[in-house]
């Protein structure tokens, strides 16, 4: 009787202890090493010498700036574009459409390439020879006389096409989180509404948007947490260099000085400054949530 | 089944004007594949000289692509191929054993110390990998992991995202099963293993699938650990295709073209494991 007591006593911690050694060994070890290096300076010696902010100071040149606004604008079309169509696929997709099951199935298989396969593919379509897709169309309908090199044409362009990237492969996803969202909105309700005589926006707004409020929050915050730590898109897309520093992204930054650059210490900055730029907009958005639950 | 539902359903004409729109879109969604296969069979010097556009010369198009594919670099491409499949298939196994583990004993025992070890996986949930990228680069390289397969997957093999689902999962287990078992004798490893696992299938299902394709997305993380051409991932490999000084475009096309085939395969097969483990964080259980 009491050995069968102590297994059962002892079995919780034994079943968490691969969580706890992971939380020791890869998270929190890193992330104070992460914290300690970025006031470092680290060399490859290994004797790493602490310098105080003076890796922070140095942060502040064209490429970290250009790279924080190429990540907000990405992150901010990505979302915005995403969740928009995303919505629009899901509302049409809802109703009963004829072919609704193959429709659903075509928006969703870009998802089923992986990024980088999707970012090969639009690098090639968007080629710079007369004779790629994007030029063809572009000329065929007279938006240009020739023939433009898209992916170093310049800041906002290249953000374009890394959202382009993103939303093809991603908005099947985002399209099946909100149709699954819809799917749990109550027809009684609806019906109801339309019974007092609400239209069909303001069912939507009254009765639609409150059931699914959890998923659009939570989209939300995954496009947003996504959009700032973006590197695949940007990989596929330019992956040896980012010319002129387009296509540049934080975490792509945080890369190039890290394992290109070799410069650990700056790198690690960066990594501070990301996370505080993400960890606010959770606390943000978690600010943001509480207030709406109260209101409710 | 069909027949009858489609007597029921009274379809608007705003419905037959979506149908259209959406036929639009899906053309515009699946022309970027079409272009891809289209462009596996055209010969890499119409590649080279139109790039991927409208314009193809039908009588020039053939298999020669594949087969030079297969035989680039002694067949490097079959090697990144069985890397990319090896890391997934670790990293799934060893991310579904090890997270159902630590979601079982979250959520099959009153312990104390629970409500922390659930905080410190909400937070680390929200914790993004990237800044944890040098630290681990130099942990990894310490261990000798550098440039190996083991390498890659170590660090992902306890997932807090996986964790949270499984515990969730287990929360609404039948627990009397657990202490029919125990009464019977039975050690709470076997209560696990033997009882509740096959309980969830429908869970390892929808996680396999999450992790499996969040895997073989994974580039950021594989690109620091493996260095030598051979054990690169599939996306890396092909990456390395396109270069400033040429770009090998008869295997990166057809090399693109094998590396969506088994996923969509599995697709097709699997449709609703590989829906809910896609969306299964939005849904509140």
């Amino acid at each position: 009787m009491k050995h069968r007591k102590k297994s059962k006593d002892i079995a919780p911690y034994l079943f968490c202890l691969p969580f706890i050694i992971a939380f020791f060994v890869i998270y929190l070890y890193p992330f104070c090493k992460t914290i300690m290096m970025s006031f470092q300076d680290v060399r490859p010696t290994g004797e790493n010498v602490f310098i105080g902010m003076r890796n922070f100071r140095n942060l502040f040149t064209d490429h970290f700036t250009t790279a924080l606004r190429n990540t907000l604008v990405y992150t901010v079309l990505n979302t915005s574009v995403q969740f928009m169509l995303g919505m629009m696929f899901a509302l049409i997709l809802n109703r009963y459409i004829p072919m609704r099951n193959l429709l659903r199935c075509t928006i969703f298989v870009p998802v089923l390439t992986s990024t980088i396969i999707a970012g090969i593919i639009f690098r090639l379509l968007f080629g710079s020879l007369e004779t790629s897709l994007a030029n063809q169309i572009a000329m065929g309908l007279g938006l240009i006389e020739e023939p433009v090199a898209w992916l170093t044409q310049g800041q906002m362009t290249g953000n374009i096409m890394m959202v382009i990237v993103a939303c093809w492969r991603s908005t099947g996803v985002t399209m099946i989180y909100f149709l699954s969202a819809l799917q749990g909105v109550p027809e009684e309700l609806k019906e109801a509404a339309r019974i007092d005589g609400a239209n069909n926006i303001q069912v939507f707004r009254h009765i639609t948007i409150p059931s699914i409020r959890p998923t659009l929050i939570y989209v939300l915050t995954m496009s947003i947490l996504g959009g700032f730590s973006v590197f695949t898109e940007s990989y596929a897309l330019w992956n040896t260099a980012t010319p002129g520093d387009i296509g540049l992204t934080m975490t792509r930054y945080l890369y190039q000085m890290g394992f290109n650059k070799v410069n650990f210490g700056m790198a690690s900055a960066i990594g501070i400054i990301l996370m505080i730029i993400i960890c606010s907009i959770n606390l943000i958005q978690l600010k943001c949530l509480g207030l709406f639950r109260e209101e409710d | 089944m069909r027949r009858r539902e489609k007597l029921r359903i009274k379809r608007k004409p705003a419905d037959y004007m979506f149908a259209v729109f959406m036929i639009c879109m899906a053309c515009i969604f699946l022309a970027p594949l079409y272009f891809l296969v289209v462009g596996s069979f055209r010969p890499s010097s119409d590649l080279i000289s139109y790039g991927l556009g409208l314009r193809i010369d039908i009588s020039r198009m053939s298999l020669d692509n594949y087969v030079i594919a297969f035989a680039y670099r002694s067949g490097v491409y079959l090697k990144w191929y069985f890397s990319s499949l090896s890391i997934m298939l670790m990293q799934t196994v060893c991310g579904l054993f090890f997270s159902s583990l630590v979601g079982y004993g979250l959520g099959m025992y009153k312990f104390k110390g629970r409500g922390l070890l659930l905080i410190m996986d909400l937070i680390l949930m929200m914790l993004p990998f990237e800044i944890l990228i040098l630290p681990l680069y130099q942990l990894v390289a310490r261990m000798r992991l550098l440039d190996t397969r083991f390498g890659v997957v170590m660090p992902l093999m306890v997932a807090p995202f996986m964790i949270f689902f499984f515990r969730q999962s287990v929360i609404g287990l039948p627990k009397e099963l657990a202490d029919a078992a125990r009464i019977d004798g039975c050690g709470e490893f076997r209560i696990y293993w033997n009882i509740m696992v096959p309980l969830m299938r429908a869970s390892f299902g929808a996680m396999g699938i999450f992790c499996a394709m969040g895997s073989w997305n994974n580039v950021l993380w594989p690109l620091i650990v493996l260095q030598s051409n051979e054990k690169l991932t599939l996306p890396i490999g092909l990456s390395s295709l396109l270069t400033p000084y040429g770009n090998a475009y008869d295997v990166l096309m057809p090399g693109a073209v094998l590396a969506i085939v088994p996923i969509m395969i599995v697709f097709f097969f699997f449709q609703r494991s590989f829906v809910s483990g896609l969306t299964i964080g939005s849904i509140k259980g």
